[in-house]
């Protein structure tokens, strides 16, 4: 990778649950937002990335081509990332790669996802789907399963409690409540998350992200033309990914995910810099335990001291490292494709200044972590203001 | 063995009411699932095994509520991890369903050569 990448504009519609709204439609009025921040329209565009996860959710197969269709897009690359959860980070990567090695000069990421359309119950079989179809799916394996057994060997491991998960998510909702694009804007206590259904043991309904509908987008570009497209360029400073065996009993240790160290490891040796440099993190907290885990992993706790920082308010807004001042995927909501374009979408924000007063961190140098499945899909990008 | 696929293999050790894994006979390697290509080495030559144990222990577990559509029951069932004491893994069912953190738990499975399929039980 030689050319530097920096992202120069940005689109973001509200998550939520939008009966009416069609995959296409929502990728377009994300994907015009970040066209019209960066000051150009779309025949500029020589590379299209479109994230998608599931065709199943949206009914839309092959949704590149829709999605260009509603951007009048013609002629231009274009191509549809996936991986599961991160399939946002997967169509970040497949822009900056295209960049980075000079195949392209300016991109689209746009990233989308339709999951309220079918009923809940379809939806978390379309989601079960992507578990190991042989060895795990027949058992009636869950996403909140999956996760429910990493809160379990962390329970079990560290001592990490139910009240310490309800933390990260009372967190997360105090921080989206004062986010207008966010699902959930209702603040709550640790004694609603622990009341709240159980969902898959010991997670309960307040510790999972909901089903979401959504887009959001970035324009991406090289160094050569990001200052003529932006006064406010925000630089890819590292853009690592890392895999993980797929079966979960196949892993030495449940309590941990190795891939979200090894992809953190290898974006920090790419700019240099370490957890201590890093002012704030969006970080994937699908589930409650999973923020307390990716902690750890990023190096932001040592090994088994997750649940410590947010004990301590030290990844609230104010905090010493602010975590998901966004409402993260728990609150914001987790549209599958947006979810990791989103989460770049927030930094650019935090760094301009754009954001709501209350949930305000700004700084200099921002890291987001988005994985697919249970890590199997690790990214870790590192962004520093322009 | 050629042509086997190991999902039909495994299927077919839990109709005769045995767990088969594999063995890489180059590394070493063992495999429960069992691979017919070592996931360490590539290699294609494999011993096939059957795990002796039938008891261990829980790693993990959790109770899921709220089932997929494909699942169509609405009594809550237990997934748990288990490991034999050779360090092989599987995931499955336990039986009855439990709502508490099971992890270091003693526990049995138990095969169904009618259904071929196999669950966990708490010793």
């Amino acid at each position: 990778m030689n050319k530097k990448v920096a992202v120069v504009g940005i689109g973001h519609t509200k998550f939520g649950r939008f009966p009416d709204a069609t995959l296409r439609e929502l990728a377009a009025v994300a994907g015009f937002s970040a066209l019209e921040d960066a000051g150009i329209t779309s025949p500029d565009i020589d590379f299209l990335s479109v994230g998608v996860a599931s065709g199943s959710l949206s009914g839309q197969l092959s949704p590149a081509a829709s999605v260009a269709d509603a951007l009048g897009i013609t002629g231009a690359p274009l191509y549809r990332s996936e991986a599961a959860c991160a399939t946002g980070s997967a169509a970040i990567r497949s822009a900056y790669t295209a960049l980075a090695s000079g195949a392209s000069d300016i991109a689209l990421v746009v990233g989308a996802e339709l999951m309220t359309r079918v009923p809940s119950a379809k939806a978390t079989e379309y989601l079960a789907e992507m578990g190991d179809y042989g060895w795990e799916y027949p058992h009636g394996i869950t996403f909140p399963g999956y996760f429910g057994l990493i809160a379990s060997a962390h329970m079990k491991e560290f001592g990490t409690t139910e009240e310490d998960l309800a933390l990260v998510a009372v967190k997360n909702h105090e921080n989206a409540y004062h986010n207008e694009y966010a699902q959930f804007r209702k603040r709550i206590t640790v004694d609603d998350v622990l009341k709240s259904k159980m969902v898959a043991y010991p997670l309960k309904l307040l510790d999972c992200s909901p089903l979401s509908d959504g887009a959001s987008a970035l324009v991406l570009t090289t160094e050569e033309h990001a200052k003529d497209l932006s006064d406010t360029p925000v630089w890819i400073e590292a853009n690592a990914l890392a895999s993980l065996n797929n079966l979960a009993a196949e892993r030495k240790d449940l309590a941990t995910i190795p891939s979200v160290r090894l992809a953190a490891k290898k974006a920090y040796a790419q700019s240099g810099l370490g957890p201590k440099d890093i002012d704030f993190a969006e970080v994937h907290d699908c589930f409650t335990i999973a923020e307390i885990v990716v902690y750890e992993e990023l190096g932001f706790s040592g090994r088994g001291k997750g649940a410590e920082l947010v004990r301590s308010d030290q990844t609230s807004i104010g905090g010493e490292i602010p975590v998901n001042p966004s409402g993260g995927l728990k609150a914001k909501g987790h549209p599958l494709g947006a979810t990791g374009v989103s989460m770049a979408v927030e930094v650019v924000k935090q760094f301009r200044g754009e954001v709501e007063r209350r949930r305000y961190v700004g700084g200099e140098v921002a890291l987001t972590q988005n994985m697919g499945l249970t890590g199997q899909y690790s990214f870790v990008t590192i962004y520093r203001r322009g | 063995m050629e042509g086997i696929g190991a999902t039909i293999l495994f299927g077919g050790g839990l109709k005769n009411g045995i767990l088969l894994y594999t063995t890489c006979t180059k590394c070493g390697k063992k495999s429960l699932p069992p691979r017919l290509i070592c996931d360490h080495c590539g290699s294609p030559e494999y011993e096939l095994k059957e795990v002796q144990e039938r008891k261990g222990m829980i790693l993990a577990s959790t109770t899921i509520h709220v089932p997929p559509s494909h699942i169509g029951t609405s009594e809550p069932y237990t997934i748990v991890v288990f490991e034999f004491p050779n360090g092989l893994r599987l995931m499955g069912r336990l039986n009855p369903w439990l709502e508490e953190n099971l992890a270091g738990r003693a526990a049995e499975i138990l095969i169904d050569k009618e259904k071929g399929e196999y669950s966990f039980r708490l010793l």
